[in-house]
């Protein structure tokens, strides 16, 4: 880890920002003789404050500031209906600041040093190198949970196609989903221009095979793609924190945005008693489900619910039951259960 | 080598290029063939020594990097951190 803190030589004399000296980001004491001298009034992380590379950069960091992954509103939007009015405001003074913000991405988090989760960071992403992207470092360090793994099938189950295709995240991603686009977002959700798989896969309905132009045409609209192509198992959080199910599961569901359409669904991190220590309760946690609706990263052409109508229609494979529901959850889970059994198919 | 470096600044500033080259052609018209021989030669000169020094120009000369450069350096002064268990990521 101590490699988080050494710094390429040979960048000194070809990357301009290096022209500046060090100092000119991170301020600290250049006459100082010992360690403490010298970083006394150093800058750990300069680019906290988005006015130091908006100095050259001044079109990217006004639209960052209300980037999502800078103002991390997504998760604060994702939870706030759960509180009262009052708790709202205790949880934004004692957990949204110090807790969810504290790993919020700045500049440089994805650009030079992978940004601190928990107090541990990878460090320096290649020696100090300013790099435009680098999505196994800086995407997965962070996303590296649940999606990434999922897409590149490291830890298990079958990697996405796109990966092997050679595609990462950037390909799907666009560079204004990372820097903001000047608008200001409450959640992902409201971001018109975020990927979906039909900027690519634009002719659903015209394919040649019969039974692909049918599944295609049947389902619009009903089934979300990631409902019949995510390959398998993906993880959810309870796969890794309860040794009793530590394996990843699937789970088809209503979408707990719309109610009626069939989609993957991830447990999330929120139960009952998740912030009963810092003395802040949600009055209204059965507001929201303890699932929401993923874009699970293992697709593949041919799946279990591709290849067979049974999977779904008769088996209900994977389908969300009330019995397979999380323990002490909310009462809001109940209505993301498919309720027609079997599902009958329309000609 | 600091005049060296001022001076190739100067020149690789593309304003101030387009001044160097004002100059050779305010000299041309005032001086004879010798001096515009002179000047050229002093501007590639110029340029060459400037192409030489620039991965110099921008090293970094402070105490910082003769810690932050040095492998063992940094590997002797390094702590790691303590990790508190009982804090849950989601």
């Amino acid at each position: 880890m101590y490699k988080g803190y050494l710094v390429d030589q040979t960048l000194l004399g070809t990357d301009p920002h290096f022209a500046m000296g060090c100092e000119g980001c991170h301020k600290g004491n250049l006459e100082g003789a010992t360690r403490e001298e010298a970083h006394q009034g150093v800058v750990k992380r300069p680019s906290d404050n988005l006015q130091t590379c908006a100095t050259c950069h001044q079109k990217i960091t006004s639209t960052y500031e209300k980037a999502l992954h800078y103002t991390s509103a997504g998760q604060r939007h994702g939870v706030m209906k759960r509180f009262s009015e009052t708790e709202l405001k205790q949880f934004d003074e004692k957990i949204f600041e110090q807790s969810c913000r504290s790993c919020h991405a700045s500049c440089g988090s994805c650009h030079v040093k992978a940004a601190a989760v928990g107090g541990i960071s990878i460090g320096l992403i290649k020696g100090h190198k300013f790099i435009k992207k680098d999505e196994g470092k800086t995407c997965a360090f962070c996303h590296g949970g649940r999606v990434y793994p999922e897409y590149t099938g490291e830890y298990g189950g079958k990697p996405d196609v796109h990966y092997q295709k050679g595609m990462l995240c950037m390909d799907c991603h666009q560079k204004s989903d990372m820097h903001g686009d000047g608008n200001t977002y409450l959640s992902k959700q409201d971001v018109k221009d975020r990927p979906v798989c039909t900027n690519c896969h634009n002719k659903l309905g015209q394919e040649a095979r019969l039974t692909t132009r049918t599944a295609h045409t049947q389902h619009r609209d009903k089934v979300t793609c990631y409902g019949c192509h995510a390959s398998a198992e993906y993880r959810n959080c309870y796969n890794c924190h309860k040794e009793s199910e530590s394996k990843p599961g699937f789970i088809l569901g209503l979408n707990p945005r719309d109610g009626k359409t069939l989609t993957t669904l991830r447990v999330i991190p929120t139960v009952r008693d998740t912030f009963a220590a810092a003395g802040v309760t949600m009055s209204h946690f059965d507001a929201l489900p303890n699932y929401w609706n993923t874009p699970a990263h293992n697709i593949r052409k041919r799946t279990d619910r591709t290849r067979s109508c049974d999977a779904c229609h008769t088996d209900k494979a994977g389908f969300l039951t009330k019995e397979a529901l999380i323990e002490n959850g909310s009462k809001a889970n109940e209505r993301l259960i498919y309720p027609i059994n079997p599902i009958p198919i329309t000609e | 080598m600091l005049l060296i470096y001022l001076i190739s600044k100067i020149c690789l500033n593309h304003n101030h290029l387009k001044a160097c080259s004002n100059l050779l052609h305010t000299s041309n018209r005032y001086s004879e063939g010798g001096m515009k021989t002179k000047i050229t030669v002093f501007l590639v000169l110029i340029l060459f020594l400037a192409s030489l020094s620039s991965s110099t120009v921008a090293v970094d000369k402070s105490n910082c990097m003769t810690c932050h450069t040095n492998d063992s350096a940094i590997k002797a002064l390094y702590k790691p951190p303590v990790i508190d268990t009982h804090a849950g990521e989601g």
